[in-house]
């Protein structure tokens, strides 16, 4: 077994799409059709089958180390079901690709959510949502 | 995301559930969420 190279998880910046769920509001990928479930971590796979993420794939879970790159996804057509995008931190950890301007990892938890202030009633139910989840 | 050029395999530690929970909001492992900061800053 490998020596870890890091001790703690790394941070970095995504952007995920709120969706709304049967099971309330949830986070979810920009790109893919992955829902975060609450209280687990993220788990990075492959439609082609490897290990995630994989040197020579663009697989795994993206994250930047400066917000920049990760703006522009807060902009774009969403789907049904998506009623907000949002910018926040992320724990990377595992089997993690390093870049030159971020991470892919092969697991990943929320850290933080950013949220525009024209969002605090969306806020307050996410919130509720994540606490009652989290209780349950 | 565009990230750049790949650098190198790591191997990080596995986070403990709840280990970075924020002490303001014990019950929730997920930050809570607050406005947008016109300039983020890490």
């Amino acid at each position: 077994m490998r020596a870890p190279d890091y001790a703690d998880a790394l941070t970095g910046w995504r952007v995920w799409c709120v969706v709304d769920t049967p099971s309330g509001l949830r986070l979810a990928s920009v790109i893919h059709d992955h829902v975060w479930e609450v209280g687990a971590p993220a788990v990075a796979a492959c439609r082609e089958r490897h290990s995630a993420p994989h040197e020579t794939c663009l697989c795994g879970i993206h994250a930047a180390r400066d917000p920049a790159p990760a703006l522009p996804y807060l902009r774009g057509r969403n789907d049904p079901g998506t009623v907000a995008r949002v910018l926040g931190r992320v724990l990377l950890w595992g089997t993690v690709i390093e870049h030159e301007q971020g991470w892919r990892a092969s697991h990943a938890r929320p850290l933080e959510l950013w949220l525009p202030r024209a969002l605090d009633g969306l806020g307050a139910r996410y919130d509720a949502a994540e606490c009652a989840a989290v209780a349950a | 995301m565009e990230l750049g050029k790949p650098l190198r395999r790591v191997v990080v530690e596995p986070v403990e559930p709840r280990k970075h929970a924020s002490p303001a909001s014990p019950k929730d492992p997920v930050a809570r969420p607050c406005a947008l900061p016109t300039t983020p800053t890490r």
